[in-house]
């Protein structure tokens, strides 16, 4: 599972070792930010207010940062075995915009919560169109 | 700079612009050019451009050719209708912005322009009705003193707004003549009122009412463009994440009247229900009445289509035409569409048409109709459905006829989609405490803070009487998909004494309310929701079918139960990505064991608590793999939230000691070297697993057990194991030699497909 900076970046030695990744991108998001998911209620509406960050990136994948992290693994661990499965697991998994960018880094599948199944799959094919 | 380019013209004779010139004329002003185009009776206008906008924004002045410009496309309205502006036929202009993306009621608009001490008496000669021109002339006064003076020039800084002191003359006329609504007030009553509101704007602004035609269209031109700016439109683009640059399109255009007698009304339909997609023609309209009466919802309006006062009926001329329009207006755009219209003396004029806002059940049932009636392919249906818009089908709503039977109490920000009813709570410890309970409960109050988390949890809606679309409330609430309705003006709570007044209702601590979340309106007591099943056949089966046709991802579910795993599968799901096993020890029993081996002194103590662990977790990873027989399911190896588990109250540390045969003091010790200053950071994931390799023995084992036994009975377990937290390679190779080994023992047994 990766879930942390450090696994992403050692995505090639894992790969060879694994035979499948699994993006956590709850925790993946916590600590690429810094950010205690529990704890953003305090702070994050005032980011919003001030424009800091206009969307709250444990909803959406923060493509910039967490988003440029989940590319780099996936092309290092691709090259060290080209057909490893490759997936993600946050709560992400259900959210279009996201979906969207699972597509572009080419993972084969996304996983959400059962009530989210039917978003995801609406929005997966909308990303083909 | 030319701005002949930047005036669009339209009429049924000569239109410049069309559908796709949405980013220059707005939406409104780019579906009236295609209306013309199409040949339907559109009153006759032009639009100004919306690069016009942030022209005028800079300067804060419309320029000298702009205005000339105006003045000649005024010229060639009048020429199509043989009126003129100020002149002996008078004609009346409407100035009404429209931008690029749609801010419904976020702009303005100002109707009956071209009134004016020299017109009024010729419009009275015209149109034969003394009171329908004075009723229109304080419409115009009013929309004027508003919109133009007060919020464009700012001239007003009382906070009593001059509309507000308007609207008060006109209810206290009403009442001391006894009238019950606006119908009883005559000719003369509208004269004199109108009177007062030229004495009430000269009083407040210290400027007179302009009295000339083109003072007035001026003014409206650069407000409607200021309005772009005003402080709702500015809120409602941040919000919505739309550009300040595009700038808003001015539509001016010939008035048409709907109040000018029995042969005239007004009217806003859909061409299909918007609720529930039906394809039936579905809207309201009011006899005599000028548009905002409709909406404005003084008079109760009529059906377009039934039996009592329906359009169809009473005016069965001006519905055919109508119902012709409607349907061309569908085959042309392929797409439900919302329109607005106006018939004056029989004849229908055709105002607006936009897309039709739909409800998530209307837009999936309309998209998989319109594929069935060969309006659009498969593949637009389901570029077409908002996968929110999927996800809000699949929320609880209120009962049509509920809603019909009930006058909400109130009304906030929609600000979490989805219906929820509960008792009334006005703090979050309650809420908390009655939710744990298996109460529904709404939390009330007057905004929410982080303090306020662990009860919005336990609470099946949330209301509050401050705050906006993104207050704390509203954020939490759509995070986790909770019904939520913020910043409702007319609460009032009164925390010490356990009640609230909505409006003039009072609501005490365990009194029923039900949320609208998704309109915003409040309603008292417990109305029939309803929710729609996926599982059956219907539209949106069908539409997700052409979905799966056209999606290579592939899609999981996250599922830590059997029923979760049932659940997904009637979702469609093709395999579970996450399955997480420390919510399996969370059961009172279980807990305790699993407490008595964290707390253990040592390996040998700590596997004969395991051996106890072990047939909950085969019986777990039983039922699940079963559910997904033949699809991969990815099992995560133990992620506790240690912090979670050695939070152990007075009796539970009893036993515990007791079972450990530990004086509590000593457990406590051992519960004190678990703590850690920071638990997300600390010994959770693979590291659990790295200090006892014998948990993760444990699990493989419950797993294989599990699989085995399932292989026996002759389905196909495919189990995937997951390695939580890893950061460096040997922490990997650590847990996966531990998997390896116990899989290896297992494997003279039977034959296993195992990955991870």
């Amino acid at each position: 599972m990766i879930e942390v900076p450090r696994a992403c970046l050692v995505a090639e030695s894992i790969a060879k070792n694994a035979d499948f990744f699994s993006f956590g991108t709850n925790d993946l998001t916590q600590t690429t930010f810094g950010f205690s998911r529990d704890d953003t209620g305090s702070f994050f509406p005032h980011y919003f207010e001030k424009d800091i960050i206009s969307t709250d990136p444990f909803e959406q994948i923060d493509r910039e940062g967490v988003g440029k992290l989940m590319s780099l693994a996936v092309k290092d661990a691709r090259a060290a075995k080209n057909k490893i499965s490759i997936g993600i697991c946050g709560e992400h998994g259900g959210e279009p915009n996201s979906i969207s960018f699972c597509k572009e880094l080419g993972l084969d599948y996304v996983s959400c919560s059962p009530y989210r199944v039917p978003i995801a799959r609406l929005a997966a094919a909308q990303v083909e169109l | 700079m030319n701005n002949k380019q930047k005036i669009y013209f339209f009429s049924q004779l000569q239109t410049d612009g069309d559908q796709h010139m949405v980013d220059t004329l707005g939406g409104k002003g780019a579906n009236i050019a295609e209306m013309c185009k199409l040949g339907l009776p559109v009153p006759p206008g032009f639009t100004l451009a919306t690069s016009l906008c942030s022209d005028y924004l800079k300067k804060g002045s419309l320029s000298v050719s702009l205005k000339k410009n105006i003045k000649s496309n005024v010229i060639k309205v009048e020429k199509v209708l043989e009126k003129s502006f100020g002149g002996d036929d008078p004609l009346l202009l409407s100035v009404r912005s429209g931008a690029p993306v749609s801010m419904p009621g976020m702009m303005e608009t100002i109707l009956n322009i071209g009134l004016t001490s020299q017109t009024i008496p010729r419009m009275i000669q015209k149109s034969g009705s003394e009171r329908f021109v004075y009723d229109s002339y304080r419409r115009l006064i009013m929309m004027y003193a508003d919109v133009v003076m007060e919020k464009a020039l700012g001239l007003n800084k009382k906070k009593y707004s001059i509309r507000e002191k308007m609207e008060d003359l006109l209810q206290k006329t009403k009442k001391t003549k006894g009238y019950k609504n606006d119908s009883f007030m005559t000719a003369k009553d509208w004269k004199s009122l109108s009177k007062k509101y030229l004495v009430m704007v000269e009083k407040t602004f210290g400027v007179p009412f302009p009295d000339n035609q083109y003072e007035q269209l001026f003014g409206a031109t650069e407000a409607v463009f200021a309005s772009w700016n005003g402080k709702r439109a500015r809120e409602y683009r941040s919000f919505e994440k739309i550009s300040s640059s595009m700038g808003t399109a001015v539509n001016i255009q010939a008035m048409v009247f709907g109040n000018l007698g029995s042969n005239c009304g007004t009217g806003v339909a859909f061409t299909r229900n918007p609720s529930t997609g039906e394809n039936v023609f579905f809207g309201e309209w009011l006899p005599d009445a000028q548009g905002e009466d409709v909406v404005a919802g003084i008079r109760t309006p009529h059906p377009i289509v039934g039996k009592k006062n329906s359009l169809s009926s009473v005016m069965p001329e001006a519905f055919n035409a109508l119902n012709r329009v409607r349907k061309q207006l569908e085959k042309h755009y392929d797409d439900m569409q919302d329109i607005e219209f106006t018939i004056q003396d029989k004849k229908l004029w055709m105002l607006q048409t936009r897309r039709g806002k739909r409800s998530g059940i209307a837009a999936i049932k309309i998209a998989t109709d319109m594929v069935e009636e060969k309006l659009i392919s498969k593949k637009e249906a389901v570029r077409r459905v908002k996968p929110l818009q999927i996800y809000e089908s699949l929320l609880k709503n209120i009962e049509p006829e509920e809603i019909e039977n009930n006058a909400p109490l109130g009304r906030g920000l929609p600000a979490g989609p989805g219906a929820s009813f509960g008792s009334v709570v006005f703090s979050a410890e309650k809420a908390e405490a009655l939710g744990k309970k298996g109460k529904k409960v709404i939390l009330v109050r007057e905004e929410t803070s982080p303090e306020d988390i662990h009860g919005m949890h336990y609470s099946e809606g949330i209301l509050t009487s401050r705050g906006g679309l993104t207050s704390h409330a509203a954020l939490v609430a759509r995070g986790w998909g909770k019904s939520c309705v913020v910043g409702c003006q007319t609460l009032v709570i009164n925390k010490k004494s356990a009640f609230a007044k909505l409006g003039n209702t009072k609501i005490k601590e365990g009194d029923f309310i039900t949320l609208n979340g998704s309109s915003g309106e409040i309603f008292l007591g417990r109305l029939k929701l309803f929710q729609n099943p996926i599982n059956s056949s219907g539209p949106l089966n069908e539409l997700l079918s052409w979905a799966d046709k056209i999606r290579k991802l592939k899609i999981r579910t996250n599922a830590d139960t059997p029923e979760d795993c049932e659940r997904a599968l009637s979702f469609g799901a093709e395999g579970v990505g996450l399955c997480r096993t420390e919510h399996m020890f969370f059961d009172e029993k279980r807990v305790h064991d699993f407490r008595k081996m964290i707390l253990s002194g040592s390996e040998k103590e700590r596997l004969v608590h395991l051996k106890k662990l072990l047939p909950y977790q085969t019986k777990d990873f039983y039922g699940i793999l079963k559910k997904m027989n033949g699809m991969p399911v990815t099992v995560r190896l133990l992620d506790p939230p240690l912090h979670e588990f050695i939070s152990i109250n007075p009796k539970e540390l009893k036993l515990l000691s007791s079972d450990l045969g530990l004086s509590s003091g000593e457990v406590e010790e051992r519960v004190k070297l678990l703590k850690e200053s920071n638990p997300m950071l600390g010994h959770r994931g693979c590291r659990l697993g790295i200090s006892y390799p014998e948990i993760t023995a444990m699990q493989t084992r419950a797993i294989l057990g599990a699989a085995f036994k399932l292989q026996k009975q002759g389905l196909s377990p495919k189990v995937e194991l997951m390695i939580p937290l890893v950061s460096h390679l040997n922490e990997f190779v650590s847990q996966k030699n531990i998997v390896m080994r116990r899989l290896r023992r297992a494997k003279n047994k039977t034959q296993n497909n195992f990955v991870f």
